[in-house]
């Protein structure tokens, strides 16, 4: 039996469910967490949706048939709670998805936990004007690099959909950033 | 730095940069730390409400708000009814006292027969002075003293039969 498996046995078993659950948690908290943070931006948004995110994993580890690899399957967790956050803050201010993550791009250069010069926030700003698809699949293979392979499982796309998106994203970007 | 990023952008044309590829993104050391913590406690919590409410009865949050406005509205009606409670009584009480004083004082009324025989036979001498003295009330004008003169008295018994007076009064 593999790490893994034992692990997820171990989830499921209401008696050793809160030691694994920590294991869980330490193996895999921080790479969630800038997964997300990429998407949020902000740090406490990003420290929601983590939390969000793990408590989710929890209360449906019963309903994990193992089909995919556990991290594939807490990561596509972590993508939906992210968007469904952003989706959610931009509604409660009554604005669109675009103009909220522009507001958020505009507040980095003063935000103490965002070190970037001019150009990676130039960067972020190109980042914000693409579709919310597209802006996930540039920022796990440019920033993560990630397998497309891996892509297309957490993303439930094609490998060839997935080449497609992320040559439109950075040519858009290039655009974007020789323009502005 | 950044002119000569965006240099490199134009000349190749390509985002495949390190210095755009750095996370730029930080956090506190501690935060990682403690985030185990946090979030079995939230859980626990979550878990936690979940039980109680599963222990309340069925349907109690879909009635709670009229049962609340039912119990606000009863306490004007009762202070007005708790107000008049002691008033009603106090009434019922005079009326009762004053229809029994009533009663009392009719039980003790004489009969005519008995009336007449204590006229007939146990009648005083009703003299006019006896009149005065029991009248005592009575309110005699003094003006009408002051119009009858001496000499009309004086011509008036004079010309009036005095044992018709008596029988008379």
């Amino acid at each position: 039996m593999t790490d893994e498996n034992l692990l997820v046995q171990q989830l499921k078993n209401p008696k050793l469910q809160e030691e694994a659950f920590r294991k869980l948690m330490q193996l895999y908290k921080e790479r969630l967490y800038w997964h997300i943070r990429k998407i949020v931006l902000s740090h406490n948004d990003a420290d929601d949706v983590l939390q969000n995110t793990f408590i989710k994993v929890f209360k449906n580890i019963h309903n994990f048939n193992q089909q995919s690899k556990l991290y594939s399957w807490m990561y596509r967790i972590a993508t939906n709670e992210a968007i469904n956050f952003i989706n959610k803050k931009a509604k409660l201010m009554n604005v669109d998805i675009s103009e909220l993550q522009h507001k958020q791009v505009q507040t980095l250069s003063t935000d103490n936990y965002f070190t970037g010069d001019e150009i990676q926030i130039k960067l972020q700003e190109a980042i914000a004007t693409l579709p919310q698809k597209q802006q996930l699949v540039f920022n796990m293979k440019y920033f993560d690099e990630m397998k497309y392979k891996q892509m297309a499982t957490i993303l439930e796309t094609s490998v060839g959909a997935l080449k497609a998106s992320y040559h439109i994203a950075t040519k858009k970007i290039e655009a974007f950033l020789k323009n502005n | 730095m950044a002119k000569v990023i965006v240099k490199q952008l134009v000349k190749h044309k390509t985002l495949h940069n390190n210095h755009l590829k750095q996370n730029k993104f930080t956090v506190s050391e501690e935060y990682f730390n403690a985030l185990e913590d946090l979030v079995i406690t939230k859980l626990k919590a979550e878990l936690l409400n979940k039980a109680f409410k599963t222990n309340t009865p069925k349907n109690y949050f879909n009635n709670l708000e009229n049962q609340v406005l039912q119990k606000v509205k009863q306490p004007k009606k009762s202070k007005i009814i708790k107000l008049l409670i002691p008033i009603a009584v106090a009434a019922s009480l005079l009326v009762v006292a004053v229809l029994s004083e009533y009663k009392s004082n009719t039980e003790s009324t004489i009969s005519k027969n008995e009336i007449e025989n204590w006229l007939n036979f146990e009648m005083v001498e009703n003299t006019a002075l006896d009149l005065v003295a029991t009248q005592t009330d009575l309110e005699i004008e003094a003006t009408f003293f002051e119009t009858i003169s001496n000499e009309d008295m004086v011509n008036y018994l004079n010309e009036t039969d005095i044992e018709n007076l008596l029988y008379e009064n």
